[in-house]
Formats: structure tokens, C-alpha cells, sequence
């Protein structure tokens, strides 16, 4: 009789479970506005590689202003070759790390989590613990997960800088402030073929946003707080969808000299459905970070490029 | 997991070794096992369609598997070693090579209590919710590794768990499986009993593959888009009734909604079902059986992005039963209606009358159709036209023993068979086809026998006409003989000669010859086999043409 209990008790840990999050699948209309293709015989040359850091971030994580440190050194060191996303993701799990403070006297003015972020790092991986990153989103030789803390970002960084890309991105932009829209031309170049599915990815970042963060003393390790801490590359929208748009619906292989020219209006009026918030980006502050990435399971970043949306 | 195998095989060796070196009076334990092993030369055909990989580079194949057991004091240790050279098995038209430990397993009885940890097969019920099992011949081998746990507190109860993931080849499917089963016994009177069972199976999908999935249906227009599940649960509940000469079966499996691949390589969200149920009677001398079986996107696999038309390489975690004849004669046996999982309806009836101490008869009627075919709600309740028929089929026979030497059997089946569909040829017209047949075995004395038999399929469809004849003669108990022809007489729609070309006889010839010594027994063969529709215990594949040499070993020790 005691095992006949048991049995029972097996059958519901083994069955009896939450709700399952499902993956992302984008029901959401394209904000495309331009999608032609065609090819040249002239290939230009390809251009140097960049790298993206995709940092996992949180108000109320005390190390995460540390991983921020070391992804600015790695930009001062490569302008313009090196670019970051911070991610802010809605989700319940990262809930104690991210949710807006409000404790101890201090209290977030903004609430920097997204839904986006949500299912990019559902699509990439959840961290177990933030600050977590992901370098070009690449699954490093000798790593069994492309989650990296940020004490491999400096290493990793520097291996892929030296890298070709096989497609050159080149982006124009033109924003309205009257209206707070504005559309971005991206013109993607191949210089050599590839033949995996091509995605590519427009995220909206902001800077320059003060605002309460956790942190920890470098020397009493006590937790405080910085009301005046400066949020920078803050992911507010991706304006694609957050795990991208097919570079092409059909095509697989893509051979060299193939370019997409590809139009996406933007608003920098943010609406997001997961924290019930509307907000409205500072056009000075805002920067547009486009990324052509490899279907899954690759997801490998082949090539990143950042604009501002305001000159 | 190489670790573990080691492990396991160190700990298989060990036990053996142990059981040597024990005193005479002690337990040494019960040690068993068995050798298998295929060979088959290739020699290209292009005239049958004998033409894949191994024709042209690998001209020959080899496989072979050792399995290893050894039973001490409650415990079982089993291993087996697979070998796969260039092997056709897995994919008729793919060369795979590979070897290494293909399943090892420990078990141990606790009293009431089973415990199973490494690769095991097993099934609930009919195996519509879960079949974990090894299908040699079509290269299936989808034994779970994991743990399992089968209790039973009396001899009416049984229930069973496990958790792992599914072998494929040497390694491991992503997804992970789990279940339960429970099955029970009631003995109400002396004439009425009831067996009730109840599964519950579920499966969970791995991120990468689900990212996979997700990004194929963001591919997809905005109105055709769906959230997948990572996890889906299949469950199914059934009984059989025993009451006198009557059985009564009958079981109701469900499939919660998943993402399932259709025909058109398209993903869909979809929930499924199967109704099953069987009635017999049975007597001295009379046997009769009628079955039902209805699926409605029945898929579930270890993932539903796997495509292929090999079982082997189909990654099932459950077992849809066929409910048409399982013929064996050569020509009977070429039409086979696959089992088609995103929905059919299949219907069944066979009598067995025993005349009397000579004579026997067996008639056997079945009907396959698509999901419209069948509605009871309807006064016709079976549609068969073009659109909804898939295959269908009356076979007769009789048996009789004229003397203790001499006995004949003769017969015949009427085919229909959705070529379309079963074969995946395009613009095949239905098959019907009418196959008369006939056997003769006469034995000279108790070693000496002969066996001559006869099938002549007659289609205007597919390749035409067919005639078999094959001569066996046996010399009991080492040696097996036998000699036959296959000839395609006449074409079909599918290989009509050129305009101003006549058609040439195509032979299908088989040369066999067998050795068997105690449990030993080696075959050899020089043969051209058709293509076709090859099934083995209800599971069907589509294999090309063979032409070539077989030589099999096999032994129990």
C-alpha cells in the first residue's frame, strides 16, 4: 500500500507542472516598409567584423554595473566596432534581479524590462544569474553555452574582432522630430556566400537614462544603491521582431554579391504590452543597432552596425 | 556517457568474472546471449531500379550484433554490440557506418519491484501512446535510456514508469520521454473478466530544437503562425472484456494539441485521437474477428521536425498497429497499406472454420480510407471513391492434408491499393490487382520434403503482371533449398516500354540455400527483389529494388 502511494505521488512530480512559457512567434504586423534584392558582379570588400555585446542586465543586480565597466572599456578600445544592447527581460524568473526598485527610500523612476528582451534570451538561453552576456551571440569553442559571464566578454571580444564578415551592412537614417518617427535604410551587401537562413534584427537603444541601480561597494561588498547612476544602451523596442525578420522568406543559400535593400519605420513612442508602460525615447539619445544573424541553431551574428537617430 | 558505458561494461565483466571465480556450491548465475550478423554484395541492376549508393561505391555492406546477458542473484545484466558497415538499414538509400555498444542495461527484482536503468524496450498497451522497441530487419532500434520502474502488488496489477530518451543510432534523440502505465485485472465471475489499462506519456522538446520549430513558424504568414508547445501528453485508456467465447477490446487514445508535420511538410497545431476496438469469438474449429481503428492526427515523434520515410529514422515514440492481413507469400505480400498517422479508418474482419480434421478455411476482408471515408453518422456509412480510398483487400484460402505426406492449399486475394499515398508516387494510378495462389508440400520421409509454391498477380496498374514460383526442398534437420523466379510478364502504367519498343520479361530470381546446426544457422542467397512496400511486424518502409548476394549468421548460446 505504501509503495501504491508512492506510485500516485510519482505520477503527479512527473506530470504536475506550471503553465509552459511558449516561444516566441511574432503575431505582430512588419514594419517594413522597402524589401527588394538583386545582385551585383562587383563584390566590394568585406568589411572588418564587429561585435555585438548583448549584456543581461538588471536594476537590482549589484554586479551588473561591473559588466557595464567592461563593456565600455571594450568600445573606448574598438569605436565603432564594438556595440552593446543592454536587456532588461520581463521575466518572472529574473524577477528579483530586474523588477523596478522600490524599497529601502529608493524607487525606480523607469521600468527598462521588455518583452522583447524576454524572448531573445528565451530564444539564446536564460542565465542562470545576471550580469550575463552574449558576444556576437556565438557558441565559443570550448563553452557549452553561449550565456558568458562577463569575465570571458574581453577574450571573446578580442576573437572575433580580427574575423571577416561575409556581409557589409550599410544604414542610412531619417527621423521626423516633429512626428517622433523616423525610417532606417539598411543595405546589406554579401561578400561571400552563406547557406543558412539570414535574419536581421533592428533594436532601439537608449542612453543617458539616470535612474537608480543596485550595486556592490568594491570594498565592504555592502549592496547600495546609486540614485545617479547613468543607464546607458538601454534596449527599449526592437523594431523588427525580437528574433528577427528573415533577410529572405525563400532563400537559404546566399551567394556572393546578392544585397537586400530593406526600409523599417520606427517610433520612438515605445508601447510595451508586457510592463503596461508607455514611454517616449529621447531622440538624442536614441541609436539604432542593426544585426544579420544565422538562423537557429547557429544564431551566430555574421555582422553589427550602429546609428544614431540623431546626428 | 562513455564513461558510463565503460562503467557498465567493467561492471558486466566484473559480475562475470565473479561468478567464475565463486565457489562450486555457490549461485554462478545463468549467462546467455546471441550473434547476428548480415552480409550482401551488391551487383547493379539499373533494368529493376537496383541502382542506390551501395551499386555504385560501396558495393558491399556488412552487420552484425552480439547480445550478451547474464542473470545472477536478481540481477540482469545485458549488453550488445552493433556493427553497421555501409549499411542500407536505417535509409535504403543512405550508407551508414558505425559501431560501438548499441544497448546495455541492468535490472534488478526487489521483491515486488523492478528496477531498470540503461536502455530498455517496453510498451503500454498496443503501444499507441508508447513502444520502445527493436525492429531489426527495418533497422528500427528505438529503445529508450533511462530508468524504469515496474511494480506489481498482485498478480492482477501492474504498474509501470520510466523517464529517459529515445536511442538513435549511437546516440540520443534531444527530447525527453516519460510515462506511466497501469493495468488490472477483474475476475468478476468465472465467465466474465475485464483487463483495464491507462497510459500517460509525455514528452518534452529540447530549446534547440525548439528554436528550430519557432523560427519555421515565423516563417510562415501571420495567419498560419501558432505558439508550439514544449510539452505534449499522449494517454490512453482501454479494456478488454472477457465474457465466455466473446472478447471484446476496446481503447480510446488522446494526444494533446502540438506541433505535428503535415503532408506538405508544413507545420500544423494539432491534437489527435485513435479509436480502437476489436471483437472475436472463438470456438472449436470457428474463428471469427472484426476490428475498427480510426486516427486522427495521430503524430508523435521525438520531434516533429524529422522527415524521413525510413521508420528507423522517424524517431516514433508510439506504434500505430496496421488492421490489414500480414501476408507472407512473395507476390501477397507486395501491396501493404503504411499506417498513415495524420488520419485514416481501417476496418477488419477474418473467419477461421476448421471443417474438419483436414480441411480449413480462412477468409479475410480489410478496407483503409482516408478520414472521410468512414461516418458512422452517415447511411452510407463507408465512402469509397477516388478521393477517400487507400487500399483494400479479400483474401481467401483452403487448407487441406490429403494424406500425412501430401498437403495442398490454395486461394486467392484481390488487392486495392493507393499507390499515391503508400508509395508516394506521383500520378500512380490505384492499384487493383487479383492474385491467385497456390502451395504443395509432399514429404518423402520424416528428413525428406518438398514445398512448390505458386502466386499469379494479375494488374493493369503499377509494373503489370507478376508471376512467382518457388521450389523448396528440405532435408530435415541441416539443410533448406529452395529456387525461385519472379517474372514480370507484363507491364503496367509505371514502366510501359518507349513507343516501337516491346516489352521485355523482367526475372526476379532467388537462390537460397540454408545450414542450420543445433541453434546455429547460416543462410546464403543470390537474389533480385522488387521494389516495394516492405513490412515487418505491421511497420512498413519503402525500399528500392535489391540485386546481389545475402549471406546471414545467426546463433544463440
Amino acid at each position: 500500500m505504501r509503495m501504491k502511494n508512492l506510485s500516485i505521488l510519482f505520477l503527479f512530480i512527473a506530470f504536475i507542472a506550471c503553465k509552459e512559457v511558449p516561444p516566441p512567434i511574432n503575431y505582430e504586423a512588419s514594419k517594413k516598409l522597402k524589401d527588394t534584392t538583386y545582385t551585383i558582379s562587383s563584390i566590394p570588400i568585406p568589411q572588418a567584423k564587429n561585435v555585438l555585446i548583448e549584456d543581461i542586465s538588471g536594476v537590482q543586480c549589484v554586479n551588473c554595473p561591473d559588466a557595464a565597466v567592461i563593456s565600455k572599456q571594450l568600445m573606448d578600445a574598438n569605436p565603432d566596432r564594438v556595440f552593446s544592447i543592454v536587456a532588461h527581460p520581463n521575466l518572472p524568473a529574473l524577477k528579483a534581479l530586474v523588477e523596478p526598485i522600490n524599497k529601502e527610500g529608493h524607487k525606480s523612476k523607469y521600468d527598462f524590462r521588455t518583452g522583447d528582451a524576454v524572448k531573445i534570451i528565451q530564444m539564446m538561453g536564460v542565465p542562470g544569474s545576471l550580469p550575463s552576456g552574449y558576444i556576437n551571440r556565438k557558441l565559443f569553442t570550448g563553452e557549452t553555452s553561449r550565456i558568458l559571464g562577463r569575465a570571458k566578454w574581453a577574450n571573446y571580444t578580442n576573437t572575433e574582432l580580427p574575423t571577416a564578415t561575409q556581409v557589409n551592412i550599410d544604414l542610412h537614417n531619417e527621423f521626423n522630430s516633429s512626428t517622433n518617427k523616423g525610417v532606417i535604410s539598411i543595405k546589406a551587401t554579401y561578400t561571400s556566400a552563406v547557406n543558412k537562413k539570414q535574419f536581421i534584427t533592428i533594436a532601439l537603444i537608449e542612453d543617458s537614462l539616470i535612474d537608480v541601480q543596485e550595486y556592490s561597494d568594491p570594498i565592504t561588498f555592502e549592496v547600495k544603491f546609486n540614485p545617479d547612476y547613468v543607464h546607458m544602451h538601454v534596449l527599449r523596442d526592437v523594431i523588427t521582431y525580437a528574433t528577427g525578420d528573415p533577410l529572405s522568406e525563400s532563400d537559404i543559400t546566399i551567394e556572393a554579391g546578392r544585397v537586400f535593400e530593406k526600409e523599417y519605420a520606427y517610433d520612438l513612442k515605445i508601447d510595451d504590452p508586457t510592463n503596461n508602460e508607455i514611454f517616449n525615447v529621447v531622440p538624442k539619445n536614441a541609436k539604432l543597432i542593426v544585426f544579420i544573424h544565422e538562423d537557429t541553431p547557429d544564431l551566430n551574428i555574421l555582422q553589427v552596425k550602429e546609428i544614431a537617430v540623431v546626428e | 556517457m562513455k564513461k558510463l558505458l565503460l562503467v557498465s561494461i567493467q561492471i558486466f565483466i566484473s559480475f562475470v568474472l565473479l561468478a567464475q571465480d565463486g565457489k562450486p556450491t555457490e549461485d554462478k548465475g545463468q549467462f546467455s546471449g546471441n550473434f547476428q550478423s548480415n552480409f550482401q554484395g551488391y551487383v547493379k541492376d539499373s533494368a529493376i531500379g537496383a541502382n542506390t549508393t551501395q551499386y555504385e561505391k560501396e558495393l558491399s555492406s556488412a552487420d552484425a550484433w552480439l547480445f550478451l546477458n547474464y542473470k545472477y542473484k536478481g540481477f540482469n545484466f545485458s549488453l550488445r554490440y552493433d556493427m553497421f558497415n555501409n549499411t542500407p538499414l536505417f535509409d535504403p538509400f543512405v550508407a551508414f557506418t558505425g559501431s560501438g555498444i548499441g544497448f546495455w542495461q541492468i535490472s534488478k527484482d526487489i521483491g515486488k519491484l523492478n528496477l531498470t536503468v540503461g536502455n530498455f524496450y517496453d510498451q503500454f498497451g498496443t503501444g499507441m501512446v508508447f513502444r520502445a522497441y527493436e525492429e531489426r530487419n527495418l533497422g528500427i532500434d528505438f529503445a529508450v535510456m533511462g530508468v524504469r520502474a515496474i511494480y506489481s502488488p498482485s498478480e492482477n496489477t501492474r504498474i509501470k514508469a520510466f523517464s529517459g530518451q529515445q536511442k538513435y543510432k549511437f546516440n540520443l534523440r534531444d527530447a525527453v520521454v516519460k510515462g506511466v502505465n497501469v493495468e488490472h485485472r477483474i475476475n468478476i465471475t468465472d465467465d466474465l473478466s475485464t483487463e483495464l489499462g491507462g497510459s500517460l506519456v509525455n514528452r518534452t522538446i529540447d530549446q534547440t530544437t525548439m528554436n528550430t520549430i519557432a523560427s519555421t513558424i515565423n516563417s510562415y504568414p501571420i495567419e498560419n503562425r501558432f505558439d508550439p508547445t514544449y510539452n505534449v501528453f499522449a494517454s490512453n485508456f482501454y479494456n478488454t472484456l472477457n465474457y465466455k467465447k466473446f472478447s471484446l477490446y476496446i481503447e480510446y487514445s488522446n494526444k494533446t494539441p502540438e506541433a505535428i508535420m503535415g503532408k506538405d511538410l508544413r507545420l500544423y497545431k494539432s491534437g489527435g485521437d485513435v479509436y480502437y476496438t476489436s471483437l472475436s469469438y472463438s470456438t472449436k474449429g470457428l474463428g471469427i474477428s472484426a476490428q475498427y481503428k480510426r486516427i486522427n492526427n495521430f503524430q508523435f515523434k521525438a520531434s516533429p521536425l524529422i522527415v524521413s520515410t525510413s521508420p528507423a529514422e522517424q524517431g516514433l515514440i508510439n506504434y500505430l498497429p496496421s488492421l490489414t492481413r500480414q501476408n507472407t507469400y512473395r507476390l501477397l505480400a507486395r501491396y501493404n497499406a503504411v499506417v498513415q498517422e495524420l488520419g485514416e479508418n481501417a476496418l477488419q474482419g477474418e473467419v477461421t472454420y476448421k471443417v474438419n480434421k483436414k480441411t480449413m478455411i480462412n477468409i479475410n476482408g480489410s478496407a483503409v480510407t482516408t478520414l472521410n471515408g468512414i461516418d458512422l453518422n452517415n447511411k452510407e456509412i463507408l465512402d469509397w471513391n477516388s478521393t477517400t480510398r487507400l487500399y483494400r483487400e479479400f483474401y481467401i484460402d483452403v487448407q487441406h492434408k490429403f494424406s500425412s505426406k501430401f498437403k495442398a492449399m490454395g486461394g486467392i486475394q484481390s488487392i486495392g491499393y493507393n499507390q499515391t499515398v503508400f508509395e508516394q508516387k506521383a500520378n500512380a494510378p490505384f492499384v487493383e490487382a487479383l492474385t491467385p495462389f497456390g502451395e504443395i508440400t509432399y514429404k518423402f520421409n520424416t528428413q525428406r520434403s518438398i514445398r512448390v509454391e505458386g502466386q499469379y498477380l494479375m494488374t493493369k496498374q503499377d509494373l503489370g503482371n507478376l508471376v512467382n514460383v518457388l521450389v523448396e526442398y528440405n532435408v530435415a534437420p541441416y539443410w533448406s533449398f529452395s529456387v525461385s523466379d519472379m517474372v514480370n510478364t507484363s507491364h503496367g502504367a509505371l514502366n510501359a516500354p518507349k513507343p516501337g519498343e516491346a516489352f521485355k520479361l523482367v526475372h526476379y530470381y532467388n537462390f537460397f540455400a540454408s545450414y542450420t546446426y543445433k541453434t546455429t544457422r547460416i543462410t546464403a542467397a543470390y537474389l533480385k527483389q522488387v521494389a516495394g512496400v516492405n513490412c515487418t511486424g505491421g511497420v512498413c518502409r519503402i525500399e528500392p529494388a535489391f540485386s546481389g548476394a545475402r549471406i546471414t549468421l545467426t546463433t544463440n548460446f
